[in-house]
């Protein structure tokens, strides 16, 4: 294991792939302190550019932009009051009343070492758990994969949104989006209506550039519209070679706190449907309670600010676990990682550990560099990113709307993938004004075609008896492993505040 | 919370879990128990409970006058529908041969669309117009060879 992950390191730390790992940290720092983008929204725009590159530097580009974003999200939050991402909404709570104390550079310098210490800690809960957990994959027939997806799929839809049954039906829904095209089992071609574009049914990416890209331009111009809002203005930080020093002696005692949340961020990153911004609220909660002095929460304590960056952050490594072992998404953006592993032809699973597992060692390596690139990176670049987020909208907007179209174009030169991606955006908006989460949609999406092939294959060995499936040990357990990964996330959503996004992109 | 508007979204459901019951059975029997036509019956099955509980919940928030208004105003109404015709005009061009070609689609679509988003000086937008532009075709035509369409004068 040890001599896999210097191999992993020293693969991650070479030439092109390291420029691509930093340059993926300085777009998410900068998208993900940029409130209305987000770390998905990054990864999306640079998905169709990772088709043409060799897979160790896309898988590292698109690592680079989630741990950047994840982190840059906090900056705003800290610096203007306003979270540049959902995952960074309870930092808002503590970080700004810190601004407002003068210790912004304070905040902001324990924030960057806090997340960087939980993003190691999730990435080291996931090389410890990962390898084993696909050694052991490796003994899965398809009703157990079929009991996996499906178990992912329906923690996902049921959980994503307040309205247990608009969660459903947009997870149904996404189901649905994916039975066009020629059917994996049979090759008959389902719901084309004789349209040859059609026969490959619709693409992951377009889909998932509409749903997460586009639609959040729509919501942009609205923000526009209705507060009048060109620009954001923030506050003036001052030098950090101070307020450094402050943090460094700050973090002595945050030490319990580190390893609170890391549980709490790696756990929730390993259950599908929940995602960084569940992390955070409940890092920040179980702090509160916890703390010696809870009423100093909400007017600028390092314990609850460290909480749920900690969490956020470990989220990631956690997330990679049943992204990487099982190819089954934990949020958004492991979703795009899958998605970008498709378009260079490789499949997350058990095999991929078997088969190219210089590159399962290589990302485990990159997202252990992510965190500490991201720390260096972002305390030198605070001042930058705040005159970037001061750049009026109309900067920002349309050309990012712009790459989108051309991204996708650029995947299969194709002016169809385009119009899916349009009509995802325009059905995007809407639902998601209407409070149809749009998670479940891509991700019931991405997983069902797996889920509908290993039913079937499993019912043809079984010789169509699905009873049958459960003489099978590891499809029980996987069954009761289910039902209570169920029971923990619904008695760890009670703790987070109404009105919380669930799994929103970040 | 429920919508007014939920009842268009309903009736999507419905009409595709009907359409679905529609044209499932015209699917070839391939010899499985549960072929190509398995899935999208049981999907229809779940949309349909669901868009009828939905439906239920619906109905019974009305009468009690529970239907919550979304907040889409008139100004971004005009704003957005603008917003998406540039973007289906864009595309749609994109795909004929004009003599404008990326470049020149692109300077009038950023253009267009920075006035849209806030843009108070036509100058400076057209300047950011054209050099985003000139940048992304260099940058996908010259660099990641993507064929986009080129101008007549670039």
């Amino acid at each position: 294991m040890i001599d896999a992950l210097l191999a992993g390191f020293a693969t991650v730390l070479q030439p092109p792939t390291i420029l691509f790992l930093v340059g993926g940290v300085v777009l998410g720092l900068v998208v993900g302190a940029l409130p209305g983008l987000t770390a998905t929204m990054g990864m999306i725009i640079l998905l169709p550019l990772t088709f043409g590159m060799a897979p160790i530097d896309a898988i590292q580009l698109l690592m680079g932009v989630f741990v950047g974003g994840i982190t840059g999200g906090s900056v705003t939050a800290i610096a203007i009051n306003i979270p540049g991402t959902p995952a960074s909404a309870p930092t808002v709570l503590d970080g700004y009343p810190l601004t407002k104390l003068g210790r912004a550079g304070e905040a902001i310098s324990v924030m960057y070492i806090t997340s960087m210490m939980g993003g190691v800690a999730g990435a080291l809960a996931c090389i410890a758990v990962a390898p084993a957990l696909a050694e052991f994959a490796l003994r899965f027939g398809p009703p157990e994969i079929f009991a996996l997806t499906a178990m992912g799929i329906s923690l996902v839809i049921s959980l994503s949104s307040e309205s247990v049954l608009k969660g459903l039906a947009a997870g149904i829904l996404g189901m649905i989006l994916s039975l066009v095209g020629v059917d994996p089992m049979s090759s008959y071609a389902r719901f084309t209506f004789g349209n040859v574009n059609l026969e490959g049914g619709f693409g992951y990416a377009p889909v998932i550039i509409g749903l997460f890209g586009l639609t959040e331009v729509f919501f942009a111009l609205e923000r526009f519209v209705r507060h009048g809002q060109g620009a954001f203005t923030p506050q003036k930080i001052g030098g950090l070679g101070g307020p450094l020093r402050a943090a460094l002696h700050d973090i002595r005692f945050l030490w319990p706190t580190f390893f609170r949340s890391s549980a709490v961020g790696i756990i929730i990153g390993a259950l599908p449907g929940l995602g960084a911004d569940i992390a955070a609220w409940l890092g920040y909660d179980l702090e509160k309670r916890f703390a010696k002095h809870p009423e100093e929460f909400g007017k600028g304590s390092l314990q609850g600010m460290t909480g749920c960056e900690v969490a956020n952050n470990s989220e990631a490594g956690g997330a990679l676990i049943p992204a990487l072992t099982f190819g089954i998404p934990g949020d958004p953006q492991t979703a795009i990682i899958i998605a970008a592993l498709m378009l260079q032809g490789l499949r997350p699973g058990p095999l991929l550990f078997a088969q190219h597992g210089d590159l399962v060692w290589a990302t485990f390596a990159g997202l252990i560099v992510c965190q500490l690139v991201t720390l260096l990176l972002g305390l030198v670049s605070v001042h930058a990113i705040m005159r970037i987020i001061s750049q009026p909208f109309y900067v920002l907007y349309p050309p990012i709307a712009v790459f989108c179209v051309v991204g996708t174009f650029a995947i299969g030169n194709s002016l169809f993938d385009v119009w899916v991606m349009l009509l995802a955006a325009v059905g995007g908006y809407f639902l998601k004004k209407f409070d149809y989460p749009l998670v479940p949609i891509v991700l019931a999406f991405l997983l069902t075609p797996m889920a509908e092939s290993e039913l079937r294959r499993g019912l043809v060995l079984h010789r169509g008896s699905f009873l049958a499936f459960f003489g099978r040990p590891l499809f029980d357990l996987i069954l009761l492993l289910s039902i209570l990964a169920f029971a923990m996330s619904v008695w760890m959503l009670r703790k987070v505040p109404m009105g919380t996004s669930r799994v929103e992109t970040e | 919370m429920l919508y007014r508007l939920d009842a268009v979204f309903l009736a999507v459901f419905l009409a595709v879990s009907g359409a679905i019951f529609w044209l499932a059975p015209g699917f070839p029997d391939t010899g499985e128990r549960f072929g190509p036509a398995f899935l999208p019956r049981v999907l229809a099955v779940l949309l349909l409970g669901f868009s009828v509980a939905l439906v239920v919940r619906w109905v019974s928030a009305a009468r009690r006058g529970r239907l919550a208004r979304a907040e889409i105003s008139t100004g971004l109404g005009s704003k957005a529908f603008l917003f998406g015709l540039a973007l289906a005009g864009y595309v749609t061009l994109l795909g004929r041969d004009t003599p404008l070609g990326f470049p020149g689609l692109t300077v009038l679509f950023l253009f267009g669309t920075g006035l849209l988003f806030g843009g108070r000086s036509p100058v400076r937008v057209g300047l950011m117009a054209v050099l985003t532009a000139l940048g992304l075709y260099l940058f996908f035509r010259t660099w990641l060879r993507v064929p986009l369409p080129p101008s007549a004068w670039f």
